[in-house]
């Protein structure tokens, strides 16, 4: 910021120099702009105070030392070996993805149109496609905000198309603070049934599956691999169960498991969706998310669909295509309280990295990815059954990425044991005792690609000295 | 359409006809191929992780872990490419592409679309926030809780609200977040939807303010402007009823007017038991110079990726948090950011919280810019931005005036941020609408236009929103383009009907365009409209 005269000048904004301030308010005739704002009642007028604020810092090397330096008392999982998950985790971004993410072409747009950004709307093609290709579904459309935004708005949909039924079965498994929003953002149309879990797996129970569906159950929803981290095998059974009752499936799923692991299409679901924070994209403290929602493709899907959906047009070339917006008239944008649902601003940006995820590593380098994670979970999880003192409750269903880990007989508590871990420079599993006290001291640990024999090792290590 | 009024025109030759325009602006166009066309079978972009020999020892054959016949039999069709040729791909759709740092852009106007300081840029890619877990110890995310806390009370002074939820990803969960919040509200109050069941909204309200509140299981009830541009008093007196949960409203609009009866208005709900919701979105006419607490209201949101300088990401990630009057403090989402005057905390101890919307603590990385945005300006500095955004708007009106044939509906004369202007004299005048005609813009370099929310009240629309980074220049350049457009849909119309001519985009069949049948969402359908064999 400089001083010119009495006035400053913001790099900015251009117009804050004094003698264009000048010209454009003589154009315009008003001698100051103040007079631009009369029409703000003067009772509710702000303009002669002051906002209770600090001080500016207007040169850029003092606000990135600033900033800069509060962020610094941050430690990341760059500094820490990371067990954590639930929902996220930290997993490798390939650098091709950060270098496209930071092109001004894709991040300083918005929505856009087919006029001027037709490379944009080909890419959000691309990532419907690869969307409905890794799940092999038929539809999708712009990202969801995240997974949770996801899964409510899959579970709305399925409301809709089985519009004449008021009742969700959700399995219990899924994370407290996911359910609670479904719960919230659902209820004015649906109740929820939650269904037992089974202690010895973490998955649902079957038999209390049977119990709460009905001829009112719009769908039943569960996770795979679940939040606990089990893989469940028993998809088609839930299937056939919902389906003899009328039900839609739901199914939310880790989409880097899928390289190795079956899509839920093929045990049955109706509707998938996800969080796809896994392929490419930073953590960011949980603001690097985007959910999909992947579905049939009919004239009554596309109606009640509720993103923006972009499809692929002939052109007058016949060797030239082109890819625009189609379904404008029935989403939110249009339909406005008559939608069901809202579209708007979503995660966008991160459908770049998505797409070059998918493009580059390809179906063998999905799968080998899938292998790795599930390897070094099972190598993890034979380590630490071999520490005193550590149980695995969950141990009669398979994990892909996630198990729990229980530390009852060792006499301390995960958040304990967490904090003693934190000095052996170890972010230890996420702590479930109060999401599910039913297993009592336990943990929830996460072993991604991105770490090596040597960390699992280490945590081991630390284990026994801690414990 | 009533209440339409004529430019003011008293200044002569307003656009210097000497302005260069881009007359031979061309944007890339590369014939791209499709992703799945490119590379041949067997080639891999990557080698992104390989199994340790020692691992694989001692667990085997990973494939062999998994439960039974849940093992993928057909591989997902993905592409098989090398990333070379991959990265060639991506680098040519974004030249397909306009944006805030090439194009003239604030011509999507209600996006605020402004510069993206580059410094917050490399400040959201350090490692100590892009590598954080959500789930991280507190004592080592201290930094980013300060950030968000401090923000937070940042939002407090530009409302004068008492509480803050970092948590809405978007302005439409902003709006959500507050529906629920008025639902617990007047439920705890005794008034759940049985009897308190609607919500009052302006047809230039944001889609999102009736759509969310219909998620929540309200009726919509909504006000239509007078000749004015705005719904008069009495029409919400008349829409008021002991139904009213509450109102939902931008202000100032997308029309740019800001509502002198604001106060009224909101007291009016407050009579009848309802809250009021301000939607920010529309920030950048008002900082500085109105808040949502002296104007009646009780709780508001704000679009940190317009009015705050935020990147729009292509369509996000956004940002839409919320801040709520003291009373209402106690039902916002959780975690709310705690300070105990040494340490920043995550408090989830909130019995009366209406939960989450969204995973986590919202869009951090937005939050982290727009903190480093409103702490670069200072209370003169956001005062500035509004200041000289409206001045820019109000050039611009002035510019416009030398185009006799767009106008300015509705009597308000006073206009802040924005205008929604009307092309319908043109589209009389030669049979073009204001598509072909923002079409036709792109020919010159300018970006995606907005013509504006359905319905459309004011016919052939276009909405621009000069924000306060745009440079006189600019506007002149914009206005110069306008016009020559409009003289174009006379002497030349074909040229404007045809558009655009000098951007990537083909020309669809229109047979196929209208045809729903030949809706394309995904490859496999596209193959399957289209008898491809695969």
């Amino acid at each position: 910021m400089v001083e010119s005269g009495k006035r400053v000048v913001y790099p900015y904004m251009p117009n804050t120099v004094p003698k264009t301030r000048t010209e454009m308010l003589d154009a315009i005739g008003k001698s100051s702009v103040d007079e631009l704002f009369d029409a703000i009642p003067e009772a509710i007028r702000f303009g002669d105070k002051e906002m209770p604020l600090p001080a500016p810092l207007s040169s850029e090397h003092a606000l990135r030392r600033y900033v800069g330096s509060i962020l610094r008392k941050n430690e990341s999982c760059d500094d820490y070996i990371s067990f954590l998950g639930g929902g996220v985790a930290q997993h490798f971004v390939p650098a091709i993805c950060d270098e496209l993410v930071r092109k001004p072409e894709w991040y300083t747009t918005f929505l856009g149109f087919y006029n001027s950004d037709a490379g944009k709307m080909q890419l959000w093609w691309e990532f419907q496609s690869l969307i409905t290709d890794l799940v092999e579904m038929e539809l999708c459309g712009w990202p969801a905000q995240d997974g949770t935004t996801a899964s409510w708005g899959s579970i709305l949909l399925a409301g809709r198309i089985n519009h004449d039924r008021n009742e969700v079965v959700l399995a219990g498994n899924i994370n407290p603070e996911r359910l609670k929003g479904i719960t919230e953002v659902c209820r004015a149309k649906l109740d929820i049934k939650l269904v037992d879990v089974d202690p010895k797996t973490g998955l649902l129970d079957m038999n209390d599956l049977e119990a709460k569906i009905s001829d009112k159950t719009a769908c039943v929803y569960f996770e795979n691999p679940s939040y606990l981290g089990g893989i469940e095998d028993r998809g088609d059974q839930i299937s056939q169960c919902a389906h003899d009752h009328g039900a839609l499936v739901v199914v939310s799923v880790n989409p880097i498991s899928l390289g190795l692991l079956e899509t839920p299409k093929n045990y049955g679901a109706d509707i998938i969706c996800g969080e796809l924070q896994s392929l490419g994209v930073h953590l960011q403290y949980g603001g690097g998310l985007l959910g999909f929602v992947a579905t049939p493709f009919d004239e009554q899907w596309m109606a009640e669909y509720p993103y923006v959906v972009i499809s692929r047009y002939r052109t007058l070339n016949p060797d030239e295509f082109g890819h625009e917006m189609c379904n404008w008239a029935t989403v939110s944008y249009d339909k406005r309280e008559e939608s069901g649902d809202v579209t708007s601003t979503n995660s966008a940006l991160w459908a770049v990295p998505v797409v070059a995820y998918l493009t580059v590593m390809g179906p063998a380098g999905l799968r080998e990815v899938g292998e790795v994670i599930m390897a070094k979970a099972d190598y993890a999880r034979c380590q630490l059954s071999t520490v005193k003192g550590v149980s695995l409750p969950t141990s009669g269903s398979t994990p892909f990425m996630e198990f729990v880990v229980n530390f009852d007989e060792t006499g301390k508590s995960v958040e304990e044991i967490n904090k003693a871990l934190l000095q052996h420079g170890i972010f230890g599993g996420h702590d479930i005792s109060k999401e599910f006290p039913q297993f009592g001291q336990s943990a929830l640990y996460c072993v991604t690609e991105n770490l090596t024999k040597s960390d699992i090792d280490s945590l081991v290590v630390a284990l026994r000295e801690v414990l | 359409m009533s209440g339409k009024t004529k430019i003011d025109n008293k200044v002569k030759k307003l656009i210097d006809p000497k302005i260069t325009i881009r007359e031979r602006f061309h944007q890339q166009k590369w014939q791209e191929p499709l992703v799945y066309d490119l590379g041949r079978p067997g080639e891999r972009g990557i080698v992104a992780v390989e199994l340790e020999p020692e691992i694989r020892s001692t667990v085997g054959d990973p494939t062999a872990l998994v439960p039974a016949g849940m093992v993928r039999k057909t591989p997902p069709q993905l592409p098989e490419v090398a990333q070379p040729r991959a990265m060639k791909h991506f680098v040519r759709l974004s030249q397909e592409t306009s944006c805030e740092d090439s194009a003239i852009d604030f011509n999507l106007g209600t996006c605020s679309m402004k510069y993206n300081p580059k410094s917050h840029e490399r400040l959201a890619e350090m490692a100590e926030f892009l590598e954080l877990h959500p789930r991280q110890d507190g004592d080592t995310v201290q930094g980013i809780l300060e950030i968000m806390y401090k923000f937070g009370e940042y939002l407090k002074a530009l409302s004068g609200f008492d509480g803050v939820s970092l948590l809405p990803a978007c302005g439409s969960q902003g709006v959500f977040a507050n529906s629920l919040i008025i639902r617990a509200y007047q439920e705890e109050h005794g008034f759940g939807v049985d009897k308190k069941d609607e919500i009052i909204t302006t047809i230039f309200s944001h889609p999102c303010n009736p759509a969310t509140p219909a998620m929540t299981g309200y009726k919509i009830v909504t006000l239509y402007p007078d000749e004015t541009g705005w719904p008069s008093l009495e029409k919400f007196k008349a829409a008021v009823s002991e139904r009213t949960a509450g109102l939902v409203i931008c202000c100032p609009d997308d029309t740019g007017i800001f509502n002198p009866d604001i106060e009224a208005i909101n007291q009016v709900i407050h009579d009848a038991g309802g809250l009021c919701i301000l939607d920010s979105a529309n920030a950048n006419g008002y900082f500085g110079w109105a808040r949502a607490k002296e104007s009646g209201f009780d709780l508001t949101h704000w679009n940190l990726h317009k009015s705050f300088a935020s990147p729009h990401g292509g369509c996000g990630p956004g940002a839409g948090p919320i801040a709520v009057r003291e009373d209402l403090v106690k039902y916002l989402p959780v975690p709310v950011i705690g300070f105990d005057g040494k340490r920043y905390y995550l408090d989830y101890e909130r019995p009366d919280s209406i939960g989450k919307i969204r995973s986590f603590y919202g869009n951090v990385g937005v939050v982290l810019r727009a903190f480093s945005w409103v702490t670069s300006l200072g209370s003169e500095g956001l005062k500035e931005v509004t200041q000289t955004a409206v001045l820019n708007n109000n050039y611009l009106r002035h510019l416009f005036a030398d185009i006799p044939q767009i106008e300015m509906p509705y009597t308000t004369k006073d206009r802040m941020h924005e205008i929604r202007w009307s092309f319908d004299k043109v589209f009389q005048d030669t049979g073009i609408n204001i598509n072909q005609i923002t079409a036709r813009f792109c020919d010159y370099g300018i970006g995606p236009s907005f013509t504006s929310h359905f319905p459309y009240l004011v016919p052939n629309p276009l909405t621009p929103e000069p924000t306060e980074t745009v440079s006189k220049e600019e506007l002149e350049e914009f206005a110069a383009v306008v016009k020559r457009v409009v003289e174009e849909c006379y002497t030349n119309p074909d040229i404007v009907k045809t558009a655009p001519h000098r951007t990537s985009k083909p020309a669809l069949l229109e047979e196929d365009f209208i045809d729903p049948g030949k809706i394309a969402p995904s490859r496999t359908v596209w193959e399957r409209v289209h008898k491809i064999e695969n």
